[in-house]
């Protein structure tokens, strides 16, 4: 009963869904993104697609479409610069990220007359997802875990070990390349539900949780996403319940059970010796 | 916008200095105020505290708003050549009551010594009177600002503009009095032609829920309601229990609009309309004038017409006695609104 | 011959030692890898140069020489990582390309692996199999069987569920072969498979490479360990950026050699038949 109070309304049935689906996907490609350690471009990503979000409002096309193009490119960029291997991939997402963000910056400050909810490209619109965002979001789920599905085998060799991937003839640049695109399509669907400032946590907590609770790859990727999409659905609710900001509420359930798992491991580590004492 | 966000634009400000050169020849003012020597130079903040100085002034002093019409004047970051403007200023005019908060600082840090800042807002109504609420919770210690939507604090700003034009410019006295009091007669007719319409709405409908809580100033004067406001205090989105409760109270009140800002599109308030079955109107403007600069409707008259004419109308009211008010700004268009073409 | 004879034959000899007895793979009609004036490493000046070797089918050899001495250079060079600037590298005397790679299988040093990577045992092995997997191809009960099959070929049966950390030093090493001999290669490289083992380990490890050379899979290593190299392996190339010599370690194993490839003094000495290696006392 309690959990059907909230159904009856459709921005609470739609932000659940939504919620669901990008946590489902931010866990998937999160695995990956844990496992390449590069947990920071998805933050820096999503900052960087705030500056295609104001360019597209800017020239009024269509946010998915514009911002889409210029995460796209911002990924490519960082691609080529961490290739490069004079800087590393940390700097070169710092380099690409922040100057995005600055340009959305600097273009809302210039073009005085800039009339546009800037606000809702910062912390998402979770409550106020139309039946279109809905379509949007599952096709791009859809779309990127069926590439993650394709290229799972090049993806997990050359994650494993670059190295040898290469050795046994994968193109590891070509799937890096793949890969930062399907991670920048992602944190832009996600951004639009979730924001800017919380689409990394969605992204990297569930993997760090999951590898707590499996040592095999492929239980992760499945735990993973499982989680992401339960959060979602958990976070959702208790933010009615309790009457906080939903998508910092999923981001608060994820980030507690992370803790509690912490707790619960260093609980058992300090038992232990104990137990064996008494022995 | 959180504080955390004001934090790193401020920081991405040094950036911008150093794009300036680049944009610098587009924030050419489009229309130039007649340039006179020992014109008094004031600059102000927001279009309709423009327009209530423009109409106070008319084409004796040098006016700018330095913040261009349809920004979000809570967050609004001047920009380097804003700080020109006021370091070339003798008086600044602003709402006050923490709106124009980075405004205020970048004045304080570069205004001449002898250039004075005047706060309408803080003048014009005593602590006790504050309408803390939604948009602007007492927690935050910031009261609601948008005292200008009340026609009668109106009145109360242009006699404290004429008073520091006075003191500042003694040569132009008489002008500055003869405008003030055509202006103040005009914002009388306008007070008494809400009163008037605001008659027509059926009681039960004289309920407001906007986006930004830019309207407890006028719904005191005249007998509205704020239901809410779905911008709460942080700029983020309401919580999802909030916005079951404002569907709710829409459905129950059988409100029969609900109102969005042009400068904000906000999905969740149209979302909220969509599951109410109510109206949803994103025409509202708190701070952006109609018309373009010269227009006779361009002023903070014409915004409040605009504003109530649309307002009333899909509360099931007329606005017929509005339309003789005379929005036109009563000593001409002067003030540079540093609107883009 | 005796090996003692031989031995004491080349000990003072020629640093490339022609007409000694060779190895029974070596008499096979074509080599399997053929390298020719090859030059190939990173920097400007190549880690490895002006290098001439055979690899024939069926062949067990053990790359020598110091740290940095071109070695892992020379192994990706023949895996097609690294291009060589100079040379060619012929596989059944075609270029090494995608497609002559299937035939070389590859194990990196165990310290090159994360081992903290949250992956079992079989799901490396499996990844051995991914140019026949195609996306949409699960893995099939062929593959299982393979599987299973390679798994008790390296006494891994029943381990499959494993995390990779959970093994001994041999049986890591041992995942990482099963996941080259998943492709069927006619060769296998390995870096170091000994480095970092302790005895026990380092003796299963030379034990399944004997069996899967047995079987006809030819293999070269990376070595350290002379002793365990004379001990175990019929033919060695002494590498210091060129080929410093090439043949049966008793035949090369000589302090000339040694010096040239090291740079540094050592013994060699007979003990019951088998040769011994040691650096020489400074003080006497």
């Amino acid at each position: 009963m309690m959990l059907l109070l909230p159904l009856q309304y459709e921005f609470f049935r739609n932000g659940l869904l939504a919620a669901v689906i990008v946590g489902a996907l931010c866990g998937f490609i999160g695995v990956y993104v844990v496992l390449r350690r590069m947990s920071y471009i998805g933050h820096g990503l999503s900052h960087a697609i705030f500056g295609g979000a104001v360019l597209s409002y800017l020239i009024d096309i269509d946010f998915f479409f514009g911002a889409g193009l210029w995460a796209l490119v911002c990924a490519v960029l960082i691609h080529l610069i961490s290739h490069r291997r004079l800087v590393g991939a940390d700097a070169a997402i710092g380099v690409v990220t922040t100057s995005s963000f600055a340009i959305g910056v600097a273009i809302v400050s210039t073009y005085r007359s800039f009339t546009r909810n800037i606000e809702a490209a910062l912390f998402g619109n979770i409550l106020g997802i139309t039946p279109r965002d809905l379509w949007v979001v599952s096709a791009i789920a859809l779309v990127v875990a069926g590439a993650l599905v394709m290229i799972r085998r090049q993806l997990l060799f050359s994650t494993f070990d670059p190295e040898v991937a290469a050795a046994y003839g994968i193109s590891t640049g070509r799937v890096d390349l793949v890969f930062v695109i399907l991670l920048a399509v992602t944190v832009l669907a996600s951004t639009q539900i979730l924001g800017v400032t919380l689409v990394a946590a969605a992204i990297v907590i569930p993997p760090v949780i999951a590898r707590y609770l499996t040592r095999s790859f492929h239980a992760l990727l499945f735990l993973s996403p499982l989680l992401g999409a339960t959060s979602g659905a958990a976070g959702m609710y208790l933010s009615f319940y309790l009457d906080i900001s939903s998508a910092a509420t999923i981001v608060l359930t994820l980030a507690a059970i992370f803790i509690a798992l912490e707790l619960a491991r260093a609980l058992r580590r300090r038992l232990r010796p104990a137990a064996l004492s008494g022995a | 916008m959180t504080r955390a966000h004001q934090h790193l634009l401020a920081k991405l400000l040094v950036i911008l200095l150093a794009l300036q050169p680049i944009f610098a020849c587009r924030r050419e003012t489009s229309n130039p105020p007649t340039r006179g020597a020992n014109k008094l130079k004031v600059v102000t903040t927001v279009a309709p505290i423009t327009s209530i100085v423009e109409n106070v002034a008319g084409d004796k002093a040098e006016i700018v708003g330095i913040i261009p019409e349809g920004i979000n004047s809570h967050t609004f970051e001047p920009i380097p050549s804003d700080v020109k403007i006021i370091a070339a200023a003798d008086l600044i005019v602003v709402n006050g009551l923490d709106l124009e908060i980075p405004t205020l600082n970048l004045a304080n840090a570069n205004k001449k010594p002898s250039a004075t800042i005047l706060k309408l807002g803080d003048n014009t109504i005593k602590e006790s009177e504050y309408v803390y609420d939604f948009s602007f919770p007492k927690e935050h210690g910031h009261p609601n600002p948008h005292l200008w939507l009340n026609p009668v604090y109106v009145i109360r700003y242009a006699e404290l503009v004429r008073d520091k034009l006075i003191e500042l410019d003694q040569k132009n006295k008489s002008a500055y009095e003869n405008n003030a009091a055509e202006f103040i007669k005009k914002l009388r007719l306008l007070d008494r032609a809400i009163q008037e319409a605001v008659q027509t709405i059926p009681p039960p409908n004289r309920r407001l829920l906007t986006y930004h809580d830019s309207w407890p100033y006028f719904a005191r004067r005249y007998g509205f309601q704020i239901i809410g406001a779905v911008q709460p205090s942080d700029f983020s989105d309401p919580s999802p229990r909030e916005v079951a409760r404002l569907i709710e109270q829409i459905k129950k009140e059988k409100v029969p609009a609900v109102f969005g800002s042009e400068v904000f599109p906000s999905p969740v308030l149209e979302q909220i309309a969509r599951e109410a079955k109510t109206r949803y109107i994103d025409k509202l403007r708190d701070d952006e004038l109609p018309g373009k600069p010269g227009a006779r409707e361009h002023s903070y008259i014409g915004m409040m017409v605009e504003n109530l004419t649309v307002l009333f109308e899909a509360l099931g009211g007329s606005a017929a006695s509005l339309k003789k008010v005379d929005p036109a700004p009563v000593a001409g268009s002067h003030a540079d609104y540093r609107r883009k073409r | 011959m005796s090996r003692e004879h031989n031995f004491l034959k080349h000990a003072h000899g020629s640093l490339h030692p022609h007409g000694v007895e060779e190895p029974p793979a070596r008499h096979a009609p074509a080599p399997l890898l053929e390298l020719s004036g090859v030059s190939s490493g990173y920097g400007p000046a190549p880690a490895i140069e002006d290098i001439a070797l055979k690899i024939w089918p069926g062949e067990f050899v053990a790359v020598v020489g110091p740290n940095g001495g071109g070695k892992t250079t020379l192994l990706r060079t023949i895996l097609g990582a690294v291009r060589p600037a100079l040379g060619k590298v012929l596989l059944r005397g075609k270029e090494v390309t995608g497609a002559a790679l299937e035939k070389i299988g590859y194990v990196p040093q165990l310290e090159t692996i994360d081992w903290d990577f949250p992956i079992a045992v079989e799901e490396v092995i499996l990844m051995g199999l991914y140019r026949k997997n195609h996306w949409l191809r699960p893995v099939s009960k062929q593959d299982r069987a393979k599987l299973q099959a390679v798994m008790e070929r390296l006494n891994l049966a029943g381990l499959g569920k494993r995390h990779i950390r959970e093994l001994s030093g041999g049986q890591q090493q041992a995942v990482f072969l099963a996941r080259a001999l998943m492709g069927e290669p006619e060769l296998i490289l390995l870096d170091e498979p000994t480095a970092g083992l302790d005895i026990r380990s380092r003796d299963d490890v030379i034990h399944f490479l004997h069996e899967i050379n047995h079987q006809g899979v030819a293999i070269v290593i990376t070595a350290h360990d002379l002793n365990w190299v004379a001990a175990h392996l019929p033919w060695a190339v002494c590498l210091n950026r060129r080929v410093i010599a090439e043949g049966r370690p008793q035949d090369i194993f000589t302090p000339e050699v040694l010096r040239q490839t090291y740079r540094g003094d050592m013994v060699v000495f007979l003990h019951d038949g088998m040769i011994m290696i040691g650096e020489r006392p400074h003080a006497s």
